[in-house]
């Protein structure tokens, strides 16, 4: 049994959490998103070091996972925390770069920045890093809906984190009982689903 | 909470085909490294299975159809049960030869198609924790079917060796200039390899049932995430040892007979090991062995290998030799050994150890 116990929510402009309903707004680019997310007091700090170097999947990774984490406020604790990548558009386009900057550069050495990016885990480790969660962290695809998905977390205080193109989800999964959760095709659905039943 | 066995495995690797060859060739501590024909490695050697060399398709596939011809156990299989299968760029060959204007293939979801095909499975999962995949699709696998959501499960893992990967791990400069030599004080870095595996794990009633004779059990499970840095493991070990901890707890705290550890040969990977040993274990760490001195790392897969190993060795009492071992690394003196030794009694250990930091600790139990 899990319940909800906080989340977030990015898009292009926008981005919102789930159970204290902030919003930060009107930004053009993740970074400037990044400045938004380190004023906002009721963020914890995280470790950012890896926002700039990251690709665009890690920043949203990061910035969501820290958004999620102070939505669900005293139940996050990262020290056993798990970090669960799922479903989202995987890292083709990551794959993509890295092989066509080795081959522009004559097949001589690729760019290890480019390499590491292109594992779908990385994102997950990254928000890791940034949230300082030490326990397990993996990404998963195929996993039809978020109630699969919550066995997957088991009994596990589990960040789920969603990356699609320009947008990423990120729900906190943590043991207890609770109102049952709508069963959805994707975080950002079970997130709006949640949203519009104006869940507390 | 009920049992999970490995009701049968099946595995292709640069050593050969099939369990029982892997086993005797890791056993003669051989080493299977060479160099490329597919892609200009650079004088790079390769833990490679060169009878994928040549022909259409992707190397993957026929990977997966060596590891199909090695496993007609898995044709035992109920139709229900879905495969958990671990890469970590999966079929990138599809990539490398695409023309730059297509849509970009996604390596990782082909070999997924092409492992439900092969292995005629409606339903599969993909399992991405880097160096850790084989292991974390094994723990997903088993914990389903520990909690009854499923009788039986089929977990693999495949990675070829490509020139996308190779390429990769040299930018990164954790190639070895020669071979990997796991624990060595010498080591000078990692020996990429090729390699698919699989396990059938089951419920101990469903193996009956299916008429398995089970290879052994897996009995708990622990992981954890350095959470400091993308690509370089605490040195310290510690997060290592607490997933190493966990598993031990899991499994009711087993006397540890031998660890398979993951053992890369990068200076950082054995050291982070070895203190991690040393934090759980004291003066008393059990025999340590990599197979990653024989047949190279095979990245997705090489969690499903060393459980199957392990199993195997449990059954044979007996601990492999360190291949490329000359002198062993500060700390590592009463661990590893060049020579084969008999195992005692109790479980093996498996370690598994990823980018980003994570750690994956398996325990296997052989049945009595």
């Amino acid at each position: 049994m899990s319940i909800v116990a906080g989340g977030a929510w990015i898009a292009p402009g926008v981005a919102e959490t789930l159970r204290s309903a902030r919003r930060l707004e009107g930004f053009a680019t993740l970074a400037e998103l990044k400045t938004l997310v380190a004023g906002a007091d009721w963020v914890p700090a995280g470790d950012l070091e890896d926002f700039r170097r990251g690709c665009e999947a890690v920043r949203l990774a990061q910035l969501a996972a820290l958004l999620a984490a102070a939505d669900a406020g005293e139940a996050w604790r990262p020290e056993r925390a798990a970090v669960l990548g799922w479903n989202g558009s995987g890292c083709a386009a990551e794959n993509r770069r890295y092989w066509q900057d080795y081959l522009a550069n004559g097949r001589d050495l690729g760019r290890g920045g480019l390499f590491v990016a292109t594992l779908a885990s990385t994102p997950v480790c990254e928000a890791a890093i940034t949230l300082g969660a030490h326990g397990s962290g993996c990404y998963v695809k195929g996993a039809a809906s978020t109630r699969e998905l919550a066995k997957l977390c088991g009994e596990t205080l589990t960040m789920a984190i969603e990356i699609g193109k320009e947008r990423a989800a990120a729900l906190v999964f943590a043991p207890g009982a609770g109102p049952e959760y709508p069963d959805c095709a994707s975080l950002e659905q079970l997130f709006e689903e949640m949203r519009y039943r104006k869940w507390k | 909470m009920r049992d999970a066995v490995i009701a049968a495995a099946g595995m292709a690797t640069a050593l050969g085909d099939g369990v029982r060859e892997n086993v005797a060739a890791l056993l003669a501590g051989k080493r299977a490294f060479s160099e490329p024909r597919h892609f200009d490695g650079k004088g790079v050697k390769l833990g490679l299975c060169h009878e994928l060399d040549g022909g259409d398709g992707s190397r993957a596939g026929k990977l997966l159809d060596l590891l199909a011809a090695s496993f007609p156990e898995a044709a035992k299989l109920p139709q229900e049960a879905p495969l958990y299968l671990a890469t970590t760029v999966g079929a990138i060959d599809l990539l490398e030869r695409q023309d730059s204007e297509a849509e970009p293939a996604d390596g990782s979801d082909a070999l997924l198609k092409l492992a439900l095909d092969r292995f005629g499975r409606r339903r599969g999962m993909l399992v991405a924790a880097a160096c850790a995949s084989g292991q974390q699709a094994i723990v997903l696998a088993a914990g389903a079917v520990r909690r009854g959501e499923l009788d039986c499960a089929l977990a693999a893992g495949c990675d070829i060796a490509s020139e996308f990967v190779t390429s990769g791990f040299a930018s990164l400069g954790a190639l070895s200039a020669s071979a990997a030599r796991p624990y060595d004080a010498e080591r000078d870095g990692l020996t990429l390899g090729e390699a698919a595996a699989a396990v059938i794990l089951m419920s101990p009633e469903a193996a009956e049932r299916h008429g398995f004779t089970p290879l052994g059990r897996i009995i708990g499970w622990g992981e954890s995430c350095d959470a400091a840095h993308i690509t370089a493991p605490d040195l310290s070990g510690r997060h290592l040892a607490g997933a190493i901890r966990r598993a031990l707890e899991a499994a009711g705290n087993p006397a540890v007979a031998g660890v398979i550890g993951h053992g890369t040969g990068t200076r950082y990977n054995d050291e982070a090991e070895i203190n991690a040993l040393h934090t759980v274990f004291g003066g008393n760490v059990p025999p340590l062995f990599s197979l990653k001195g024989n047949l190279g790392h095979t990245l997705g897969a090489t969690g499903v290998i060393q459980s199957v190993v392990a199993a195997e060795l449990l059954k044979l009492h007996r601990m492999p030799p360190q291949a490329g071992l000359r002198t062993p690394a500060p700390g590592a003196e009463k661990m590893v050994s060049g020579a084969a030794r008999p195992l005692g009694a109790g479980a093996i250990l498996s370690l598994n150890v990823g980018f980003g930091g994570l750690n994956s600790a398996l325990i296997v139990e052989e049945l009595q």
